[in-house]
Formats: structure tokens, C-alpha cells, sequence
């Protein structure tokens, strides 16, 4: 879908650099919260982060859009309810020294411990190769997908074609395996001649082959 | 880094604290008499009503908040920057494939699926997760505030220069920027250039030069680092 969170080329934010320095977070739990949500989905919290309505999303600190999209996701799939949430609420409201259960899964440890990088099948099939000139489609995906507006309708080169990978989708979709290309536009061609910005770059981005076209 | 810029728009992430607490318990404790904040109370309880319901389990929970806490960090890419600069072989594995070569040091993990990308006099790399916060956590951790921020998600893509001021880094008009987006499985890492006159600095010396933000392609490495 096309949310809020796809930002590439928007203005109105402000400067970069603030007294964060480098800092990656502020209080304990925030880390937790994104631990427990990715544990507790399956590794895969993008979809339902994205679905957060814009100005809730806008409002939230990065950890506190984790813990509201795994509350609502959770409670949409009916593992916990929105009565447990509730009641725990109030339990850690009304007593300082209250701390959650404790449990002990050797399994789930083990599937932590043994996390490793994501592996990428061969691109065989690949329809589009390295110096091609494609043109990424123009589109608005209703559901969950990986290809932010300020690339749509231009036209870049191929740069690599990185290997085959599972369509981004909805949980509970089929697995659908596609190439991957990691395409290089200009920055004219994706937010026209700049006046600002002395020295030209280019932007080099992922795409998935359902995204793109070949160039006109 | 500049302290004066303050976010006009006053992200939720930007705080005037620099009470960056990696306390040792999971919440805050009570003996810090510090109130719970409300997002606090939230994530307890989304922890109590999993571990109740068996969806989650404590150890788990506490193993990769570890791992993501402490057994991981900048230190580990610096590690593979030097080593870089040291051996022409590993350099050139690491750029063929440094999923790989980052496992010869025993580097691996989630969000390590990694291509690194070289600067050079002609070129100059960043990388940005524009629709979220993809990073290579393996060899970095976990991201800086401000990777994360509206304002670099925004920005990085459209004006990579300003963007590189506001850290204090302003590269020549000619010099070409490639901005990547990571917007698939692929983690990037942007290997820095040695900086001049560190012929005689063996490879832990050089790993100690290496910032962070040098390795995001928001910094260089200065000798003087």
C-alpha cells in the first residue's frame, strides 16, 4: 500500500543531525518492543507497521510504531486480546514492582540463535539483464510491497541483477519467487534538474521484476 | 557533530536527552523511582499477554535483545574496513561477495545479507532505508536515531549533499554520490577510504579509525578520528 512510510523526496522534516548523536535508542523497553513483536510475528512486522494510520505513524516514536502495529496485529490474528492487553495495563499501572511472567522455550532460543542472512535463489529467469534499460511501472498496490513512489515512471539502467526472492505480501499470501534488480536512476530523472545541489548523484534501489518495464 | 540543529518539525524520535539508560534490567526499575512511561507500560504488558498465551518466551525474548544489544556493533564493520585496507584479496571478496567474506570473521546474521560498495576519488557511497530502517545489523547494530529519522528517510535519496553537510561533510561538486536505498533483503555498507599517511598502522589500529557513520557513507575517516 501506499503509505506514509514511503518518504524518499518528500520535504518538511528538518534537518538531519540533532543532539541524538549517536544514540540508537532512548529507554530500555524500546528494543524489547521491537524484539517481542518481531518474535511474536514471525520476523515479519513491515506490513502491519505500514498499515498504522499516517497521523498515528507521523506521531510515534520508531519503537513505539513497532509496539502499536504488534498490539493491533496481534489482537487482528487473535493471539492476545484487546481484554489481556487491558488487564495487564493495569496490573503494571497500579504496581511498581510488578514485572511481566516468566517462560522458558529451549526452541525458541535455538530458532533466535540460529537467525543467519537472508539467501537469495538464482535469478534464472531473470527477464532483464546487468546495462538494460527499464522503466519502473506506474502503480498503486492496494496491499504490502517494496517499491516507494519517487522511482515510479522513471527510467534507469540495471545496474545487477541480485537473485531471485519472495514477492513481498500480505501474510498468509503464496510464496511467489521473483528476480530482484538493483536498477540506477539519475537524480534528474527521479526530481528533475535541482538548483540546489552542487554535483549531480545517482540513487541505486532494489526492485522486484513485477515493478519494472522495459524502457520505452 | 553539530549540536545547534534542532528539528523544526520536533520528530517523536528527537529528544533533548542524552540519557541514552542501557540499564541491566528489562524495564526500568523501581528502585530508579522513574514513572513508568505510558509506551513502557504498553510493552510489558504486549509481553505479559504473549508469555501468558505461549506465543513468547522470556529467554528468547532476552537472547536476541542481547545479541541486538551487545554482541553486535560498528566495531564489527570496522573490523572488515581494515582488513579491507590491508588485504588487496579480502578486498576484492568483499565487494564480489561480502556475505561471504564477512563470514570468513565469523560475521553472520539476521540482516546480513550484505553488499558492500567502495569509495574511491571518483565516487562516493550512502545508504538509506527510505521506507523504514534497513541496515546491516551484523556489521553495525542497530541503527542511529537519526538513520531512522523522517528527515534522512526523506532527504538521503533527494538532496545527498545538504544532507552530508549537516554532518560536516562536504565533498566536491565533481565527486559522483550513489545513494542506495535498501529497499529489498540486500543490507549495503559503504567502505571507506583509507585515509593518507596510515602506512605504518597495523590493521587494530586502523579498525579504531573507522566510524560509524563513515561506514553509512555520512562521514569519512579522518586520521585524527
Amino acid at each position: 500500500m501506499d503509505g506514509i512510510h514511503d518518504m524518499g523526496g518528500m520535504h518538511g522534516f528538518g534537518p538531519v543531525v540533532t543532539d541524538d548523536g549517536e544514540s540508537t535508542h532512548h529507554e530500555p523497553w524500546e528494543v524489547r518492543a521491537q524484539v517481542i513483536t518481531l518474535l511474536a510475528a514471525g520476523l515479519s512486522m513491515r506490513a502491519a507497521i505500514e498499515a498504522l494510520d499516517p497521523a498515528t505513524y507521523l506521531s510515534s516514536s520508531y519503537y513505539e510504531r513497532w509496539l502499536r502495529a504488534g498490539e493491533a496485529g496481534f489482537v487482528g490474528r487473535g493471539i492476545v486480546s484487546e481484554g489481556d492487553l487491558a488487564r495487564w495495563r493495569d496490573v503494571f499501572e497500579h504496581d511498581a514492582l510488578a514485572q511481566p511472567p516468566i517462560s522458558s522455550s529451549p526452541e525458541l532460543v535455538a530458532m533466535v540463535a540460529g537467525l543467519g542472512p537472508a539467501h537469495f535463489e538464482p535469478a534464472t529467469d531473470a527477464r532483464h539483464s546487468a546495462g538494460d534499460r527499464v522503466a519502473v511501472r506506474r502503480m498503486r498496490p492496494p496491499i504490502h510491497h517494496r517499491c516507494p513512489r519517487y522511482v515510479r515512471g522513471a527510467t534507469g539502467t540495471v545496474e545487477r541483477v541480485v537473485g531471485g526472492d519472495i514477492v513481498p505480501a500480505p501474510p498468509g499470501s503464496d510464496r511467489v519467487v521473483e528476480p530482484i534488480y538493483t536498477i540506477e536512476f539519475s537524480a534528474s530523472e527521479l526530481f528533475g534538474e535541482a538548483d540546489h545541489e552542487q554535483g549531480s548523484h545517482t540513487v541505486l534501489i532494489d526492485l522486484f521484476e513485477r515493478y519494472l518495464e522495459p524502457a520505452p | 557533530m553539530s549540536g545547534g540543529a534542532t528539528a523544526a518539525g520536533g520528530e517523536p524520535d528527537q529528544k533533548q536527552d542524552h540519557g541514552n539508560d542501557h540499564g541491566h534490567s528489562h524495564y526500568d526499575s523501581p528502585a530508579s523511582r522513574r514513572p513508568r512511561s505510558k509506551m513502557e507500560l504498553r510493552t510489558m504488558a504486549l509481553e505479559a499477554a504473549l508469555v501468558d498465551n505461549d506465543v513468547v518466551s522470556t529467554d528468547a525474548i532476552d537472547e536476541f535483545v542481547d545479541y541486538l544489544e551487545h554482541r553486535i556493533g560498528p566495531h564489527h564493520g570496522a573490523r572488515v574496513v581494515a582488513k579491507a585496507w590491508t588485504d588487496p584479496a579480502f578486498r576484492e571478496r568483499l565487494l564480489d561477495d561480502g556475505t561471504a567474506a564477512i563470514a570468513e570473521l565469523g560475521i553472520s546474521g539476521p540482516e546480513g545479507n550484505v553488499r558492500v560498495v567502495a569509495n574511491t576519488p571518483e565516487v562516493h557511497n550512502m545508504v538509506v532505508c527510505t521506507l523504514c530502517s534497513c541496515y546491516p545489523w551484523p556489521l553495525l547494530g542497530l541503527p542511529p536515531i537519526w538513520y531512522k529519522s523522517f528527515a534522512y528517510r526523506s532527504r538521503a535519496v533527494a538532496e545527498p549533499r545538504a544532507v552530508l553537510h549537516e554532518f560536516g561533510v562536504d565533498l566536491d561538486s565533481d565527486l559522483a554520490i550513489r545513494v542506495w536505498d535498501s529497499s529489498a533483503e540486500v543490507r549495503y555498507l559503504v567502505l571507506p577510504e583509507r585515509p593518507p599517511g596510515t602506512d605504518a598502522l597495523g590493521e587494530d589500529e586502523l579498525a579504531a579509525l573507522v566510524t560509524r557513520d563513515s561506514m553509512i557513507g555520512t562521514g569519512l575517516v579522518a586520521v585524527s578520528a
